[in-house]
């Protein structure tokens, strides 16, 4: 995912002004990483699909500025992140609703998640459902670093917080992570 | 005494995080996904371009309006002193 700054500034220019081609190349480019990201995050494939489409309508219909300094991956990893938080927030308005009513009971999926089976060696598998264990917030800092390839800055950014106590909560959730999989293991 | 697992080293947890595999969309999905986001980018390009023919229009077309509405005046001017002079004159 190394794209030059000068090529992303080149490429939003030309997607303000309405170039389809701008938009294919960045949609190419970022597409399997905002796609793992939203799919480990969600831990479902077919909510990581919806939620990646609103990102993809976000940019067409508000594509960010071009300016110095200002570099896609954190764009779209924050609007990705935004994007989870608002299905999350829904999502948990909607079940409680739904639980008022008792109507319906959410659980969680029993068994493993679908990144889980698709895992090819047994290392990956416990990565993954190590993963799927971690809270919310720690899924996503580590995500945005290990999966998302940003730097602890831009990934700061991400998650509007100083970049100091961003890598706190780095190590934190790292720690979290190797002890899970150090009781897996 | 059962002892506590330890946790992975940091080295490791690197070494595992490296092999997380990358995912990607099915084609179908793919390519839809990007027709509809395609389609909205078509959308905000038209967008501009129409505002900009409706000023372009509202333009040119002010001076021949503001002329017709004069012309208009002035016609009924001309036919109200025409229907004046009728009365006045015919018997």
């Amino acid at each position: 995912m190394d794209v030059d700054a000068d090529r992303e500034q080149h490429w939003l220019a030309e997607l303000r002004g309405g170039d389809e081609a701008a938009f294919r190349q960045i949609y190419r480019t970022y597409r399997p990483c905002l796609y793992t990201f939203l799919c480990r995050l969600s831990g479902r494939s077919d909510v990581a699909e919806d939620l990646l489409q609103e990102v993809w309508l976000r940019l067409a219909a508000h594509p960010p500025e071009p300016r110095a300094g200002l570099t896609l991956a954190p764009w779209l990893f924050r609007v990705a992140r935004n994007v989870f938080v608002s299905y999350l927030r829904n999502r948990n308005l909607d079940s409680n609703r739904l639980g008022e009513l008792d109507v319906f009971k959410f659980h969680a999926a029993p068994g493993p998640g679908p990144l889980e089976a698709l895992a090819e060696s047994e290392s990956v598998r416990s990565l993954e459902q190590a993963l799927r264990r971690l809270p919310s917030t720690d899924r996503q800092t580590v995500l945005l670093v290990a999966a998302g390839g940003l730097t602890p800055a831009e990934a700061a950014g991400v998650l509007g917080m100083r970049p100091d106590a961003f890598r706190q909560r780095l190590s934190r959730a790292r720690a979290r992570l190797a002890e899970l999989l150090g009781a897996m293991d | 005494m059962e002892s506590k697992p330890s946790p992975l080293s940091e080295m490791e947890l690197n070494r595992r995080l490296a092999e997380l595999p990358l995912l990607d969309l099915p084609e179908l999905t793919a390519d839809r996904q990007e027709a509809a986001a395609l389609a909205v980018l078509a959308r905000r390009r038209r967008g501009p371009a129409l505002r900009r023919v409706w000023a372009f229009t509202v333009r040119e077309l002010e001076p021949l309006l503001v002329a017709l509405v004069g012309a208009g005046y002035i016609l009924a001017a001309v036919l109200r002193a025409i229907a004046a002079y009728s009365i006045a004159v015919l018997p």
